[in-house]
């Protein structure tokens, strides 16, 4: 195997595993603070994705749509909590998770009498479209470079924000040990709408920015949904550090496995099983990870609560 | 004269597909056919959600894996139905063995989002194999059963034949020694413990028989639509079978069957309406789930 | 051979021995009192013995048999049952369920799916006996969330002894009980102890000398002194632990 498709397809699992990661985020701050499973969150995903497309429609800026999307989507977060969300902290988790299914029925559908049911298009932009030559006789698209950068970049926003700030010393706490956070004044509600609203803008900057590379159509949020669920349970619900671990992992394994896996298996076995064998394991290795990761660790890596 | 309900609805049913013929109603045959097979899914399931407390998020992976094996089977050429039951049940209890004992060392969400992440394996396994239809799915055509030739009617006797009796089956267990108990673990897990219950052995054994069941409403969904569809594998699979269990009431001994009862005549009736049916199912779902958490059965109760 | 022999049994949490190297023997017939000032490892102590814990070092040996590593619920057929600190009862059940469920627990295979269980009138009529062993006969219909606090600890000593223990592990039996309350546990107990061996852990000093034949006294996760209560009430290591103790609390 060449090194540049090593390196290549490494690149793309970290940059997968980025956008995981602020997906991830929103939804381990909401199940372990507020123990509450939220389903639609892939929901407000699919929306970052629908409001960019339509307003780069709009403004011709890809950049701008992209601020337009994080906002829009930040505010239907809100709205959420404030309307449904907020009536189920303190029901059991049969309920949330029939609670917010039913919000992904009625949220696909509403896209779907807003914007049709055929996919959506989606461009890179244009001065972005390109490769960039990254290492000698290495090209990778500038796209996916600029998707790691802004990863990057808000990643370290965010631990900076739950590490260094009141609020995130107030999220903190909360993830620990609720009852003693609400004791020691910590303004809960307004905190958890706040909570669902950054939540959801991190959900519009993953959209925004894996909608050119998947495609943005209904259903878009859902797959993408459970992987983030598998990458939370793996990193230990409520923790960041645990979300980053566990996206940036799954992201690597998944995008590994289904490139690498098929060539692997084709030296040990017939082709015929190998190309059917290859694909089938690739899409459950990550799977197979999170039942082995509970197995040694039923708490995740990174358990917020002791 | 508690009975007389239940008999004449019996008499109904009996006497549905004669009148159905005559009457030119052939649809409400298939229709009911498909209520019941529902109905047998979502008791199945309502047996470890509602009287064991355990909250399956992968119920659809059995119910998916015996039309699966019907499929594959009659393809490979099996034909007897009998053998082909026997596989299918087989194979769905011993995937509910598999998983539920991975799956009950753990609880809460993690319980949830492990269960969910095993019926997602089954699902991308499925589909990876080619032969077997991929994404697009598998024909399945009818076995043989040698007693009686498998169509449209045939098939809707022998699913209120096999629904009545897992009902019995079913009736029998929560009122039996083991149903108590079960239903004891769901209320206080440690108090159970600590009276010297074997917590785990009883959830497994659950577990694996309404895996079970469920498998075998999966073999006559195959037989029903002569069709193995990855649809009844998918995660979304799962939360219809659920949605249909609080519909009609978590831990109440008819909640299953109301809830696919009412949720399969809501989804005919929308459909007739309008192309975006699904957003009148999720705002009935979200307005059961807030303001009335026990189900329809719940409601009927509080209000006789 | 003694009815229970813990042998340099450990418990870590972290880098905290909560139970460290305890040494201790509870002989058939006795009332033993296990005492000692808060966070001295005493509940602890009773999860390690009824196997709701995993010890990390040591033996516990019962009528002779190590059960170090045997499960919990093996543990109650055996003849060890437990009452819990804070009340663990099936809140939304009668007092007869509660008690039927005990009793079911001892009485044949659980693993019986066909048979109505409402049927099974030996169940109701052992049930109605431990009802009024432990004077709850006139609750017995009554759904337990309805009973008073002093009722429901009742009720949690009725369902560990619904299991017929050899040995029954009281765990603050007295917890919140105003004082008639107190007098009617401490008769209960009294009365239970003609016909079971108990390892009572109590914080109501005047029950403990009334009812035990023999005191530990647990302090820092050991066992510091053991005895009868005339020499418990002589020791200075135990007026040390508990002088220094009170008198930084109160």
């Amino acid at each position: 195997m060449p090194p540049s498709l090593f390196i290549e397809q490494v690149l793309n699992g970290f940059q997968f595993g980025l956008m995981l990661f602020l997906l991830a985020a929103g939804l381990t701050l909401v199940l372990g603070i507020m123990d509450t499973i939220n389903l639609a969150h892939g929901s407000l995903y699919m929306i970052g994705a629908y409001l960019t497309a339509t307003l780069v429609g709009v403004t011709g800026s890809f950049w701008l749509a992209v601020l337009g999307a994080v906002l829009g989507t930040a505010l239907i977060g809100m709205l959420l909590e404030l309307s449904v969300l907020r009536q189920l902290y303190r029901r059991d988790h049969l309920s949330q998770v029939l609670a917010t299914f039913a919000l992904i029925l009625i949220i696909n559908e509403v896209v779907r009498m807003i914007w049709g049911s055929q996919p959506l298009l989606l461009s890179t932009p244009e001065a972005l479209s390109g490769p960039v030559e990254i290492l000698p006789g290495l090209y990778y698209p500038a796209f996916r470079l600029v998707i790691i950068g802004v990863g990057l970049l808000v990643a370290l926003l965010l631990f900076w924000l739950v590490n260094r700030t009141r609020v995130g010393m107030w999220l903190r706490a909360g993830a620990s040990n609720r009852e003693m956070a609400q004791a020691m004044g910590v303004p809960i509600k307004p905190l958890f709408t706040l909570l669902f609203g950054v939540g959801a803008g991190l959900c519009a900057i993953a959209g925004a920015f894996l909608g050119p590379i998947l495609a943005v159509q209904i259903g878009m949020g859902e797959s993408i949904l459970i992987l983030a669920f598998v990458v939370i349970v793996i990193g230990g619900i409520g923790s960041i550090k645990g979300a980053l671990v566990g996206a940036l992992l799954v992201g690597l394994v998944d995008t590994a496995g289904r490139a690498f896996l098929p060539l692997l298996l084709s030296r040990v076995a017939s082709p015929e099983v190998a190309s059917n064998l290859g694909p089938a394991l690739a899409s459950i290795l990550i799977y197979l990870l999170m039942a082995v990761v509970l197995f040694f660790r039923p708490q995740g890596l990174f358990p917020a609560r002791t | 004269m508690r009975w007389i309900f239940p008999t004449v609805l019996l008499g109904l049913l009996l006497a549905f597909p004669p009148i159905a013929a005559a009457m030119g109603l052939e649809f409400y045959q298939g229709l009911l056919t498909k209520i019941m097979i529902f109905a047998l899914a979502a008791s199945s399931l309502n047996l470890i959600l509602g009287y064991g407390g355990m909250v399956s998020f992968g119920h659809a992976a059995y119910f998916g894996l015996g039309a699966y094996t019907v499929a594959i089977l009659m393809r490979e050429g099996v034909t007897s139905g009998w053998v082909i039951w026997a596989v299918a049940v087989g194979l769905s209890a011993l995937l509910a063995l598999l998983i539920g004992a991975i799956s009950l060392r753990t609880r809460g969400i993690y319980f949830i989002m492990i269960t969910l992440a095993f019926a997602q394996m089954i699902y991308y396994l499925v589909v990876s194999f080619k032969q077997y239809g991929g994404e697009d799915g598998l024909r399945a055509r009818r076995p043989e059963f040698g007693l009686f030739e498998l169509n449209d009617t045939t098939l809707y006797y022998l699913t209120l034949g096999v629904l009545l009796a897992a009902l019995y089956l079913l009736y029998r267990l929560v009122h039996s020694r083991f149903g108590r108990v079960l239903q004891a673990i769901r209320e206080n897990e440690a108090r159970a413990l600590a009276l010297g219950y074997p917590v785990f052995h009883f959830q497994l054994v659950a577990f694996v028989l309404a895996g079970a069941l469920a498998g075998l409403a999966g073999v006559l969904m195959a037989h029903y639509t002569q069709y193995a569809s990855p649809n009844l594998l998918a995660w979304q699979q799962s939360g219809h079978l659920m949605m249909m269990v609080i519909l009609g009431g978590v831990g109440q001994f008819w909640g299953g069957v109301l809830g696919a009862l009412v949720l399969s005549l809501v989804e005919e009736i929308l459909q007739d309406l309008t192309i975006h049916w699904q957003l009148g199912v999720g705002l009935i779902l979200l307005f059961i789930v807030l303001f009335a958490p026990k189900g329809l059965a719940g409601l009927m109760r509080r209000g006789s | 051979m003694s009815l229970l022999e813990l042998l340099g049994l450990s418990k870590q949490f972290g880098g905290l021995a909560a139970v460290n190297n305890c040494n201790l023997r509870i002989e058939a017939g006795e009332i033993h009192a296990l005492i000692g000032p808060n966070g001295a490892g005493k509940t602890t102590l009773i999860n390690l013995i009824a196997g709701t814990l995993p010890p990390s070092r040591g033996q516990l040996r019962f009528q002779g048999e190590n059960i170090t590593h045997l499960p919990a619920h093996q543990r109650v057929h055996r003849g060890l049952a437990r009452t819990f600190q804070i009340t663990n009862l099936f809140k939304n059940y009668t007092v007869r369920t509660n008690l039927e469920l005990a009793v079911q627990a001892r009485a044949g295979s659980s693993f019986r799916f066909w048979q109505p269980v409402a049927q099974e009138k030996h169940l109701t009529e052992a049930a109605l006996a431990v009802a009024e062993q432990v004077g709850l006969a006139g609750r017995f219909e009554r759904v337990v969330g309805q009973l008073s606090h002093g009722e429901q600890r009742q009720l949690e000593v009725g369902l560990a002894l619904a299991s017929r223990p050899k040995l029954l592990l009281l765990d603050e039996p007295m917890a919140g009980l105003g004082a008639e309350e107190s007098e009617r546990m401490v008769a209960l107990i009294a009365q239970l102890a003609q016909h079971h061996t108990i390892l009572l852990v109590e914080h109501d000093m005047g029950a403990v000398f009334r009812l035990a034949r023999r005191i530990s006294v647990l302090v820092y996760g050991q066992v510091i002194a053991s005895g009868s209560p005339a020499e418990i009430r002589a020791n200075p290591e135990v007026h040390k632990a508990y002088l220094g103790d009170e008198g930084g609390a109160e």
